[in-house]
């Protein structure tokens, strides 16, 4: 019981491309050792180009999602358009500063396609730092073995389909190794023509 | 004495003045219709004629509350943006806890209910807004409801609100009839609006709502709709 963050498991990255954006998350929940779920979803579409990906605290992870759902959609009546990315990391930021003294533990990913369909993804910390400046992020149990993948290939401008590669082999590379992360993975691909999701098979473990 | 400017306080003869000079507030504002169909309700409503300056995106009068229900209303135009406020947080907020989108009847009552609270609290006075719910029932029926400033709240198959809605509703109850298409609603609820407002597509703004969502007509849509309308006369 030593680090909440670490108690259900689960590991999140996100890799920009050329007019594209790839997450993966996989779809393990455990209470620590033993594995209580293998469908737990993580990952959540926000607009018809952009989603946000949560590790941490299962409940946290599901609360935030359907809270996003509500301001999301006041957003969306009141201003009569999409959110864009950015504005929906700085959403997250203040939502997880307002629980300053009593944080939601997770750790959000926002990943999608602003107005231009300009790549943008996004990371922040429980309490709100966010942060945009780089090509990927990766962010769970297994950040550290995502991180390590992820170094080694990604390139910038990576294609659609490229990206679905390197997205796919860093993640299942790291469930393959982490003990709370796995039992599968589903990858996004954020392209201007919209969002599609594919179901990958690892170590079902 | 004065009993209508405290509106906690009833009169001798049991009004609430200030509800009923609400009350008067709406029929001042610009007209609404409301009509049922077999699958749809019309919403129809005046427009004010736009000053040469003014963007027009900013000034509407149908508001859409949640996916399938919409409002429509008549009075003072910032009471009723508030109130529309209201409704969509609270269509939210029982999106997020029911795990279900809230039913037309729902949010009608829930505004009903709020302008009821305005004639009772303390310090507030009431809306000046009626307002017009439209949507679908657990069936798929369409409904469509009306709440007053009093806060009553009552269910129509065709109903009108704001100045001389009580010629546009003697002329839905001699000419509406039961399940007729979409085309016949629009036909019917236009024409019921052009009995007190100047015809011409500048001055009357329509929508339809159905089961995939609420769609405002283009312009060239409601003139067309006029013109078979006054070539069917």
């Amino acid at each position: 019981m030593s680090n909440i963050f670490n108690f259900h498991g689960g590991s999140v990255l996100a890799i920009k491309g050329k007019n594209c954006v790839a997450v993966a998350m996989d779809r393990r929940l455990g209470a620590q050792y033993k594995t209580v779920s293998t469908t737990f979803q993580r990952v959540f579409k926000m607009t018809d180009k952009c989603v946000a990906g949560f590790i941490g605290l299962g409940g946290d992870v599901q609360t935030i999602g359907a809270d996003l759902k509500y301001k999301l959609n006041l957003y969306t009546l009141k201003e009569n358009r999409q959110i864009q990315p950015k504005t929906l990391s700085w959403l997250i930021s203040n939502m997880l500063y307002g629980r300053r003294f009593g944080p939601y533990f997770i750790e959000p990913i926002v990943a999608g396609l602003d107005e231009n369909n300009e790549p943008y993804i996004s990371t922040s910390d429980s309490i709100g730092c966010m942060t945009d400046g780089d090509n990927f992020f990766c962010i769970g149990t297994a950040s550290e073995l995502m991180l390590g993948a992820c170094e080694s290939f990604v390139k910038p401008d990576l294609e659609p389909e490229e990206l679905f590669e390197v997205a796919s082999q860093c993640m299942l590379s790291a469930l393959d190794r982490d003990a709370f992360s796995g039992w599968g993975a589903v990858v996004y691909i954020i392209t201007p023509a919209g969002i599609t999701a594919r179901t990958l098979k690892a170590r079902m473990d | 004495m004065s009993y209508d400017t405290a509106i906690t306080i009833f009169s001798p003869d049991g009004h609430l003045f200030q509800v009923e000079y609400a009350m008067e507030a709406v029929r001042k504002g610009r007209c609404a219709v409301g009509v049922q169909g077999v699958d749809c309700i019309v919403l129809a409503v005046e427009r004010k004629a736009a000053a040469k300056l003014q963007d027009t995106r900013t000034v509407k009068k149908i508001h859409v509350l949640d996916e399938g229900i919409a409002l429509a209303f008549a009075g003072l135009t910032a009471d009723a943006r508030v109130l529309c406020d209201k409704a969509r947080v609270e269509c939210q907020s029982f999106r997020l806890t029911m795990e279900d989108p809230p039913s037309a009847e729902y949010i009608a009552r829930h505004i009903a209910r709020t302008q009821q609270e305005y004639t009772q609290k303390g310090g507030v006075r009431p809306y000046g807004v009626s307002t017009l719910v439209v949507g679908f029932g657990r069936a798929g029926e369409p409904k469509l409801f009306m709440t007053e400033p009093s806060g009553s709240f009552s269910a129509w198959k065709a109903q009108a609100i704001g100045k001389n809605s009580k010629n546009v509703v003697e002329f839905l109850e001699k000419n509406y009839q039961e399940n007729q298409s979409m085309d016949q609603t629009l036909k019917l609820a236009i024409k019921g609006l052009l009995e007190v407002v100047e015809s011409g597509s500048r001055n009357i703004e329509v929508a339809v709502m159905q089961r995939a969502g609420l769609q405002l007509l283009e312009d060239e849509n409601v003139q067309k709709l006029i013109q078979e309308i006054e070539s069917e006369a």
